[in-house]
């Protein structure tokens, strides 16, 4: 079994009466260790797609099984179970809540989940400390670079340690090397099998890193 | 739990200006209902102690007409000047059947009642006027609420229910005429030994010389050249409580034709405005607490929309729809309980301030109004407000679409 499998998945969105198809049939496997790169023009349905797989949104037709679990049959409880344990999101911006300090949006994740606080910031100073943030811990978003908020998005994204990595654009506001020094923290997780990355890209994302890509055009996913 | 608490108290820290406008809000409202509910409590406890001491009496009757037919010629006295069934110096009762204080008694509004009998007698050697006044001892009850009864009496004793050709006389009378127990009083020619003296005090209604029933019939119907055949011109009412005096004689007067009911003291009035000053302040009460949890559940429902990038993240990175409810419920129950309890506590010093100016008797208060009890379920009200509030900013909080939300940044 992939840890991942998309079974032809469609997606419409409606609007006034008119459906909008997005795309259709798409279908695809990750394993455990991939890297997959969907590239695509901007409006082609990537972060859709990304919040089909993540459970943000609800597929039009098809399923979506992962790690043998038929994720298009959940509840909205049981889907966000599985964003909190599963599947780690980093968003196109980032989407870090701005009153609360770098520490703070990364506990957030362990938090209703009877771990405990002492725990939570430990495994938040941690993360943040690896990803070169121990010094940043208590500052607001708005206080950090483009690029170490974008570190924190993915302290928040690794501090559990999910399966699946689900990332929109991550490298697309900032420069190519702090684009590069980011990637390199992530990878060594991925290479070693830990997890799964998928990234959404519409061109800036170096697809010489992805083990494999495909990419969306005209409502179909070419791989 | 720990989780929620947590985060609220976080959350209400971070937005300061929020919390405080929150935490004031149920602050005032609490305070201005608990003063006033303290005060109306002690108001109230204090009228009800004097009502339910005085007030609460009265007595029917039905007045003779002097001129107009229907009344009853045969129970016109022999001397209708100086003697007659007087309840006051120019006003004369009719005589009524004695059993109607049965019928009475069946009123949900009265507690006790007891037939009475009123004559003036006028004193066959020096001619002064004085009253007897026929009881039933049996009616232990009724008298000793609206007449006379064992421990009124100063020196001497009180009826036993078979003493026959005694009398008790009242305390005044006593001291007018120099009369001790063991003196004898002159009724219509016919002499009778005082048993005890009575002290005077308020009272529905009062006589100078009291008499066993049966000698006040036979010393009465001496006098109207009648017998009288279970008659009564007064009847002493004690209503089941201040609040249904009203009631109570409204209910009574309809019994008796013609009929009247006065007590001793303007208890009407006096039930009336409280009863009116009550719902007052009720309403008041129910108006400030109505604004309180609208004003709550508006700046909550505010906070929520400000919320909704914070909420629509929060579910993104996992947090489930009930954690999301249960955050903004404590973070309003949290800052309802603060404000509720200091709200509390400002509003007792603030009913003690306005005792102590007013010049009330604040200890006395103390004994009439449990503050603590008080305190505590205006808090709880408060708590309960502060959670009712929160509810539908709360619903709404997570019923936030995470999609929607984040791609409309
Ligand atoms: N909730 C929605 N309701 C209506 N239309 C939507 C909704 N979400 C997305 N769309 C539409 O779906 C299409 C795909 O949007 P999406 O954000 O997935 O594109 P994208 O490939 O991620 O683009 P970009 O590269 O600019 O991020 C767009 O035309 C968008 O307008
Ligand atoms: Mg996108």
């Amino acid at each position: 079994m992939s840890l991942l499998q998309v079974e032809n998945v469609a997606k419409s969105f409606f609007q006034r009466g008119n459906e909008l198809k997005i795309f259709s049939d798409v279908s695809f496997t990750v394993e455990p260790g991939e890297l997959l790169l969907i590239s695509g023009r901007s409006g082609t349905g990537k972060s859709t797609l990304l919040n089909l797989l993540g459970g943000l949104e609800r597929v039009s037709a098809g399923r979506i099984v992962f790690n043998d679990r038929v994720i298009t049959d959940l509840s909205m409880s049981e889907l966000a179970e599985l964003r909190a344990n599963g599947i780690g999101m980093i968003f196109q911006n980032f989407n870090l809540i701005p009153g609360w300090s770098a520490l703070e949006n990364v506990e957030a994740v362990l938090m209703h989940r009877g771990i405990s606080q002492s725990e939570r910031l430990q495994r938040a100073t941690a993360i943040l400390t690896e990803l070169g943030l121990g010094d940043r811990l208590h500052n607001l978003p708005a206080e950090l670079s483009v690029g170490q908020q974008q570190r924190v998005a993915i302290a928040r994204t690794l501090v559990n340690d999910p399966a699946m990595i689900l990332a929109d654009e991550p490298t697309g506001d900032v420069d190519p090397e702090t684009a590069d020094e980011i990637l390199h923290l992530l990878l060594p997780r991925i290479k070693s099998g830990r997890t799964a990355m998928i990234v959404a890209s519409h061109g800036l994302f170096n697809p010489a890193l992805a083990t494999r890509t495909a990419s969306l055009k005209d409502g179909k996913l070419h791989l | 739990m720990s989780d929620l608490l947590t985060c609220a108290l976080r959350e209400l820290k971070k937005r300061k200006l929020r919390t405080l406008a929150g935490l004031s809000g149920f602050f005032l409202g609490c305070m201005l209902i608990t003063a006033m509910v303290l005060m109306l409590q002690y108001d109230l406890q204090a009228k009800n102690a004097l009502v339910n001491y005085m007030g609460n009496k009265f007595l029917a009757y039905a007045p003779m007409n002097l001129i107009g037919a229907g009344d009853d010629q045969t129970a016109r006295p022999l001397d209708p000047v100086n003697e007659g069934f007087f309840t006051e110096p120019t006003v004369v009762t009719r005589l009524l059947p004695a059993n109607l204080a049965a019928s009475i008694a069946k009123i949900p509004e009265v507690g006790v009642v007891t037939p009475f009998l009123l004559y003036r007698f006028k004193n066959s050697q020096d001619g002064h006027v004085f009253s007897i006044g026929g009881i039933r001892p049996a009616d232990v009850r009724a008298l000793q609420a609206t007449l006379i009864s064992r421990h009124d009496i100063i020196s001497g004793v009180f009826f036993q229910q078979n003493d026959r050709n005694v009398v008790i006389v009242d305390k005044s009378y006593a001291d007018m005429w120099n009369l001790k127990v063991g003196s004898v009083v002159n009724i219509g020619d016919t002499l009778f030994p005082v048993i005890g003296i009575a002290g005077s005090h308020a009272r529905t209604a009062r006589a100078d010389v009291y008499m066993n029933w049966p000698d006040a019939e036979a010393a009465i119907s001496r006098r109207l050249n009648r017998p009288l055949n279970n008659e009564a011109n007064l009847f002493l009412i004690e209503a089941a409580g201040a609040e249904t005096v009203a009631a109570a004689m409204r209910k009574v007067q309809t019994l008796i034709e013609q009929g009247i009911t006065n007590s001793v003291v303007c208890s009407i009035p006096v039930v009336k405005f409280m009863g009116m000053s009550q719902n007052a302040v009720s309403a008041v009460m129910l108006i400030v607490a109505v604004l309180a949890v609208l004003f709550a559940a508006n700046a909550q429902w505010s906070a929520a929309s400000e919320r909704t990038h914070e909420v629509a993240i929060l579910k993104a990175i996992g947090w489930r729809d009930r954690s999301i409810f249960a955050q903004f419920v404590i973070e309003s129950l949290l800052i309802s309980l603060v404000g509720g309890i200091s709200g509390a506590g400002a509003g007792y010093a603030m009913f003690r301030t306005i005792a102590q100016t007013l010049g009330a008797r604040i200890d006395a208060a103390y004994q009439v109004v449990d503050v603590p009890t008080t305190l505590a379920l205006l808090i709880f009200a408060t708590a309960l407000a502060g959670i009712i509030a929160g509810l539908v900013p709360a619903a709404r909080a997570a019923a936030t679409r995470p999609a929607e939300v984040l791609r409309d940044l």
